[in-house]
């Protein structure tokens, strides 16, 4: 096994997953997942390897990255694969689409500093990973994942306060 | 020492303070409730927070159109669409060297004991031999394919030498149903009948016996597969069940739905309502026949035989009970008549199994003629399950 499908075993999952809540859009979390691991190819050493992918990632999704199809082709099959091995999640139901679309309000209300701080987290970054990833001082990551938390926590409540009220009123 | 600050609490909880750190926030935190509150607070929002961010993973499914989904997840597919082209590439070439001479070449190489490709045209020759076991007369007509597969038949681009004949069918047929389930567009088997005058009666039933032979790069001897089977057509037993796989089966009240994938990204959808029709409840006598015929008989061949000339007849005792009326007859066979209706390019085909008298619907962006030619297919496919449910 290459060192490149060593990580992509490893970090893939995550890094999908980190990149579909930040982008909402699964496809092109697994087109972004992917490129991060062609670069990593590129790479003579990483030192920190999860902090730089999800470093490399978040840097992607600024700037739209340049594609290496024949690299891309043979990611895609190992995510196949990998997919292929995975659960269908159940069915969603309306409640559940509606949880989810709140979700992303509030998600979507953060600051992108907290955002990506929290889903970074969220994916089992430690604070040092983190703060190499988005150039903090590490001292920062408990602060920023605190603001980060309370605020997705307040943002959803009142999002679904609102969602109840709107409920009430449809049903009187 | 000072209230503790949120940005230290949130870094205790996820463990990301030093072991001395964390030890003098975990005493201050026993002696001082407001800090201990604040603790409290923090769980909850750690815990909402990511509770919050799994929401997100809710994507909602089933909006995206039927057929729009491209990317194929199925290696079995793949492995069946690998060894159908094996074996059309294998006859293709071998017929053009060699027409006309009747040599049964039986070089049967050794495969690896798991070749994906071959176990794929074992198991649907073998389910089509059960479905067919007792229909007709049986011409032996050979189709016999050494394939060796460059790499593993997933990823392979075999490159294969077979061998068919098909005696007993006249003309010159052109065999191109292994395209319907090939990934690579131009596949056609050339199959060139040689007609016999022994041989002129066997109608169109040209049986199949298959030898499908794989050696692994290496060479090593592991095993080898002969694959004995009789179908109407060699084409049909390969692109017969194999073809199709159940993607989904959505739950719906009252309805048993599920999704079929008839090529990589096309999918049609079959409702069976779970429910008596009113035709089976009045015609009792038939109806109740049928039904229990259809449970002992082997599904597969109720399917087979269900819609064709023969119906199953009722045994004496229960004729004259039951069923005296020969008018209780025609609307037994209407059932079977689907009707078709198109709306917003989809085409629906609706009918009633008679093995269960469920009203069964087949959707999909089809032709009315497809439609029929798959539902054809889904009931071989079911009718396989069946069989293989009902052997322990």
């Amino acid at each position: 096994m290459t060192d490149v499908e060593r990580l992509f075993r490893t970090y893939n999952a995550a890094l999908v997953r980190y990149l579909t809540r930040r982008l909402g859009d699964r496809d092109w979390a697994e087109e972004v997942a992917q490129e991060t691991f062609v670069r990593a190819l590129r790479q003579t050493s990483i030192q920190n390897e999860r902090a730089w992918l999800f470093a490399v990632a978040t840097n992607l999704v600024r700037d739209e990255a340049r594609k290496d199809m024949r690299r891309r082709k043979h990611l895609a099959l190992l995510a196949e694969e990998e997919r292929d091995a995975m659960v269908e999640p159940e069915e969603t139901t309306l409640e559940r689409a509606q949880e989810a679309a709140m979700a992303r309000k509030a998600v979507d209300a953060l600051a992108e500093r907290d955002r990506l701080a929290l889903l970074m987290r969220e994916e089992g970054l430690d604070y040092n990973e983190i703060a190499e990833a988005l150039e903090l001082s590490p001292g920062s990551v408990g602060t920023t994942l605190s603001r980060a938390r309370r605020r997705l926590v307040e943002s959803y409540e009142v999002l679904q306060k609102s969602q109840e009220e709107r409920e009430k009123n449809a049903a009187s | 020492m000072q209230h503790l600050d949120e940005g230290t609490i949130h870094s205790w909880l996820d463990g990301a303070l030093s072991a001395e750190e964390a030890a003098r926030v975990s005493a201050h935190v026993e002696e001082c409730s407001q800090c201990a509150a604040a603790v409290a607070e923090a769980r909850g929002f750690i815990a909402a927070s990511s509770r919050i961010l799994t929401a997100l993973d809710n994507v909602p499914k089933g909006v995206v159109p039927i057929g729009a989904r491209a990317k194929p997840r199925n290696w079995a597919a793949w492995r069946a669409a690998a060894a159908v082209v094996v074996v059309a590439l294998g006859s293709f070439a071998v017929l053009r060297d060699r027409i006309g001479t009747q040599r049964s070449v039986s070089e049967v190489a050794p495969m690896s004991a798991r070749n994906p490709a071959s176990d794929v045209v074992a198991d649907s020759v073998s389910s089509a031999t059960a479905q067919n076991e007792s229909s007709v007369t049986r011409e032996a007509a050979a189709a016999k394919a050494l394939a060796k597969p460059a790499a593993p038949a997933r990823t392979a681009n075999p490159l294969a030498f077979g061998k068919i004949e098909n005696r007993g069918t006249q003309g010159r047929e052109r065999a191109s149903a292994p395209a319907v389930i090939s990934p690579s567009p131009a596949v056609v088997a050339d199959v060139r009948p040689q007609a016999r005058a022994d041989n002129a009666t066997s109608q169109n039933f040209g049986a199949a016996t298959m030898k499908v032979a794989a050696e692994p790069l290496g060479g090593h001897a592991a095993g080898a597969a002969s694959i004995e089977g009789a179908s109407g057509a060699m084409s049909d037993a390969l692109a017969g069940p194999t073809s199709i796989r159940v993607v989904g089966t959505p739950r719906v009240i009252g309805e048993k739905r599920t999704l079929y994938e008839v090529a990589p990204g096309d999918t049609v959808v079959l409702a069976e309502a779970m429910r008596l029709e009113l035709s089976s409840v009045v015609v009792t006598g038939v109806g109740a026949t049928r039904t229990a015929q259809s449970m002992d008989t082997s599904a597969g061949r109720q399917i087979k035989l269900r819609g064709a000339t023969s119906r199953p007849v009722a045994p004496d005792s229960q004729r004259s009970n039951a069923a005296p009326s020969p008018a209780a007859a025609p609307p037994a066979s209407s059932t079977s008549l689907p009707s078709v209706q198109a709306l917003n390019g989809i085409t629906t085909l609706t009918w009633t199994d008679p093995a269960s008298g469920n009203t069964m619907r087949l959707s999909g962006r089809h032709s009315a003629a497809e439609l029929t030619e798959i539902r054809h297919k889904i009931e071989q496919l079911r009718a396989a399950e069946a069989a293989a449910k009902k052997k322990p």
